[in-house]
């Protein structure tokens, strides 16, 4: 029982709404059986919130029309409303495959997980979709995510969160790596509830976010 | 059950390629000390980055209000020989009215790489590897809190600084 107690504590930590799963819809791979490597940072903020998220991933590609992202993300939120505050963190790995049309490519991303027993449980999960148009340098997209996390134990959270997103990134050659960063304005809407605390909110949000990019490796 | 017999027969474990530093800070009420550990690309680069992005956690304490925790994104480039240029965004969590919710923060530093390594071993029993760079550095930081409720403060700071490589291993 304390075991499943501790569990439940940790991944009561799990629950915040992550701002979409991987970076932009840029191509950084020229060639089939390519990859690379990348991370990410970003903050973001909108009307009494703050959010930071930090990620790592791999980009392979497995032929010219289609790539796999294999990553994970971490994400932490704070939001304040009516002399509430709601702090909460999550982390999410995930798979993304990505289709390629020329230069524009579509990626779905999915990542959940669930556990139950002694009396509690929790249950968790990220869908994300994304559209774009990108070169080797640049892209422009837009996506949407939805989330949602509810954890049953002594101290209840259920957290659920649908976000529309449009972004553009540039990056540029430092060294051997490449540099990005990244625009990001999101129309969303949470629901985040602790014990007897909640907040609702539909907002209009910004993001920034920084990227690293290793060269092509085979 | 039959996860529990999964996780059992199979572990691994990555430590991310990370930068570690330590620094005493002037405030306007006194000298109080900040750290910080996080996960950096700079790290990962075993033949001498010129460019690092970094992320993690970082702790402040300074006289006159309590200690406040909270993440950080850093930027730096390297200008010339080992004199590096960066800035560094920081949010805090979790903070009480009049200390820092926020920071922004410019620094220089000197960081001397000591060592790459590119090393992996396995067999059908496990596999580990090591990649990235050793190094270590000093560094002074001049930033802006903004605090919760409203109001400002300015810090300088002086740490040193430590590079580590990334590993990962794993066993059946």
């Amino acid at each position: 029982m304390t075991r499943v107690a501790i569990v439940l504590v940790v991944l009561a930590a799990c629950a915040a709404p992550p701002m979409g799963l991987g970076m932009g819809a840029r191509m950084p791979i020229s060639q089939t059986e390519h990859s690379v490597l990348a991370g990410s940072v970003g903050m973001g903020a909108g009307p009494g919130r703050q959010t930071f998220q930090a990620e790592a991933q791999g980009q392979f590609a497995i032929a010219r029309w289609f790539a796999l992202e294999m990553g994970g993300v971490y994400t932490q939120l704070a939001a304040r409303s009516g002399g509430k505050e709601f702090n909460t963190l999550g982390g999410f790995p995930y798979v993304r495959p990505r289709f390629r049309i020329d230069r524009v490519s579509i990626a779905v991303a999915l990542s959940g997980f669930g556990f139950g027993g002694g009396g509690g449980g929790f249950i968790g999960g990220v869908a994300d979709a994304q559209v774009g148009y990108g070169t080797g340098t640049w892209s422009v997209y837009g996506g949407a995510m939805a989330h949602g996390f509810e954890l049953v134990s002594e101290q209840s959270l259920e957290t659920s969160s649908r976000a529309l997103r449009l972004g553009g990134e540039y990056t540029t050659q430092v060294g051997r790596s490449r540099l990005g960063i990244a625009v990001e304005v999101y129309r969303q809407h949470d629901d985040l509830r602790r014990g007897g605390t909640r907040i609702e909110s539909r907002f209009m949000a910004a993001a920034l976010k920084l990227s690293i990019t290793s060269p092509e490796f085979r | 059950m039959a996860a529990a017999a999964i996780a059992a027969a199979l572990s691994a474990c990555v430590i991310p390629p990370s930068q570690s530093s330590g620094a005493l800070v002037a405030t306007a009420h006194g000298v109080g000390r900040r750290a910080s550990v996080g996960a950096h690309s700079a790290a990962l680069d075993d033949r001498g980055a010129s460019v690092d992005l970094g992320a993690g956690w970082i702790v402040d304490a300074a006289p006159g209000r309590g200690t406040v925790h909270g993440t950080y994104a850093a930027l730096a480039r390297r200008v010339r020989g080992a004199l590096w240029l960066g800035g560094r965004a920081e949010l805090f969590w979790r903070v009480a009215p009049g200390e820092p919710r926020r920071a922004l923060v410019a620094r220089i530093a000197l960081r001397r790489q000591l060592g790459g390594v590119r090393w992996g071993s396995g067999d059908g029993g496990g596999a580990l590897g090591v990649l990235g760079a050793l190094a270590t550095g000093v560094f002074v930081d001049l930033g802006a809190h903004q605090l919760e409720g409203g109001g400002a403060d300015l810090f300088a700071s002086g740490g040193i600084s430590l590079d580590l490589p990334a590993l990962a291993g794993a066993s059946r």
